[in-house]
């Protein structure tokens, strides 16, 4: 259910790649977009993270979460310039500096920060599945319970969003007829303020809620008799990669991450 | 079987902890990304995630809230795409939901299913943990200006999650009673 958002799930070499790698390497390019950098050396990180983008997901799935963004970045290009003043002026209004050079390198930074911290995390979801993500935060000692909470929950969404569609059309269905009254009446049911909306919602999450809740104690049984809840060592039906193709991965991420170190060090 | 039946009905058991969460998080993370009410003068929307926070903390308590509240609004941002949230949304959701759970479950004590002054005060709690968490963490990714911006939004967002939590918590209580015994 994930997948749409991110595109059409591939078989490249970054689809392919480690988890635990992947995670390693998010960590280690989110590290690098917070640190106070050169706006050129950002701007290359940059440039890196969104070709791996438009090589492993294509130009199209750039595009899509630079759309979603965009109203944030037009925010910070007109509202952080004012709010530093150092350095040699650009642009001002009856003596008070509106534009700075400080303050337009400042909103840069922000920017190229912000579209990095996007494109490395959908590049990161568009390229693992959820079940891979599951084991590797295992494999970094995420408690049993919680990577459970997260599998089950993943495939219990459909579930509930079937549950609010069913429960949403059948008051629609139910109110049909006092819609009709609200109809003739003058303004009684075009004026209805977000409040009023509120209310109007309130009974379909309820019985969504009590529809879902119901389903605790059937699970819990379901899940005891399957074991969970045991002290014995639990196996798995999906396992992460082992042997010379983990070795493989796991050095190209050491490499990764050695070369971004020294590109810190050299180029502060 | 019975045995079986019988032991997987207490709250305390792990596969009843899990069972419980999973379904929370999948409640709050399908109200945080399916249901929204627009907002028509700047055509955004507001989310009902809170509202599935509040009463999570009010029924099922705080440990409930952090977990279901955390990462199911970080599963929901990661589904609509703004997955760069994800790790916030799954902080300061978190801690919405433990305060906010925290503070209640002093009510809890006392009266069982009727409302409580306490939901009030866990509910402005939770709504100062959670705008000043988006406001921090806001600052950190684009700027305080800009961090400031979304800060009304998310106390509208909040105050939408009060005045929604606060009947719909009533309302399944008196509908569905056995949902107090739930709680772990």
């Amino acid at each position: 259910m994930i997948a749409p958002v991110y595109g059409k799930r591939g078989q490249s070499a970054v689809h392919r790649f480690d988890p635990r790698g992947k995670i390693v390497l998010l960590v280690v390019f989110l590290i690098t977009f917070f640190l106070p950098l050169r706006i050129e050396h950002l701007g290359i990180h940059l440039a890196v993270v969104a070709a791996l983008t438009v090589i492993f997901l294509g130009i199209r799935n750039v595009l899509r979460p630079l759309r979603l963004i965009l109203p944030i970045l037009i925010l910070v290009l007109v509202l952080t310039p004012p709010f530093h003043r150092e350095g040699p002026v650009l642009f001002s209004i009856r003596s008070v500096p509106i534009l700075t050079v400080f303050g337009l390198l400042e909103a840069l930074r922000l920017i190229v920060r912000f579209t990095g911290i996007t494109l490395i995390f959908y590049l990161f979801m568009g390229t693992t599945d959820p079940d891979s993500l599951a084991l590797a935060f295992r494999w970094f000692r995420l408690p049993f319970a919680i990577s459970m909470v997260l599998s089950i929950a993943l495939e219990y969404i459909p579930t509930i969003r079937r549950i609010y569609n069913q429960v949403r059309d059948a008051h629609r269905l139910r109110l049909a007829g006092e819609t009709g009254e609200a109809q003739r009446a003058p303004r009684a049911g075009r004026d209805r303020g977000k409040v009023h909306r509120l209310a109007e919602t309130i009974p379909i999450l309820t019985s969504v809620l009590i529809l879902s809740v119901r389903r605790i104690p059937t699970l819990a049984m379901a899940l005891e008799c399957r074991g969970v809840g045991r002290k014995n060592r639990r196996s798995s039906f999906r396992s992460l990669k082992t042997g010379a193709s983990m070795t493989r991965d796991g050095i190209i991420t050491a490499l990764i991450t050695a070369t971004v170190v020294v590109s810190l060090l050299l180029f502060p | 079987m019975n045995e079986e039946k019988g032991r997987s009905r207490i709250p305390g058991s792990p596969a009843f902890r899990i069972s419980s969460l999973a379904i929370l998080t999948a409640v709050t993370a399908v109200f945080t990304y399916m249901v929204r009410i627009p907002i028509a003068p700047t055509r955004g929307y507001l989310n009902l995630g809170d509202v599935a926070i509040y009463f999570t903390a009010f029924t099922f308590g705080p440990v409930s809230a952090l977990i279901a509240g955390g990462v199911g609004t970080a599963l929901a941002d990661i589904i609509s795409g703004y997955s760069q949230w994800a790790p916030i949304s799954l902080l300061v959701h978190g801690l919405q939901g433990l305060v906010a759970g925290l503070i209640a479950s002093i009510a809890w004590r006392g009266k069982r299913g009727t409302f409580s002054l306490f939901w009030l005060v866990a509910a402005v709690a939770g709504t100062v943990v959670m705008c000043a968490g988006y406001l921090a963490a806001g600052t950190l990714m684009v700027g305080f200006s800009a961090a400031l911006v979304e800060l009304p939004g998310n106390l509208l967002q909040n105050l939408a999650g009060v005045v929604g939590a606060v009947p719909l918590t009533i309302a399944v209580r008196k509908a569905y009673p056995p949902v107090t015994e739930l709680r772990w």
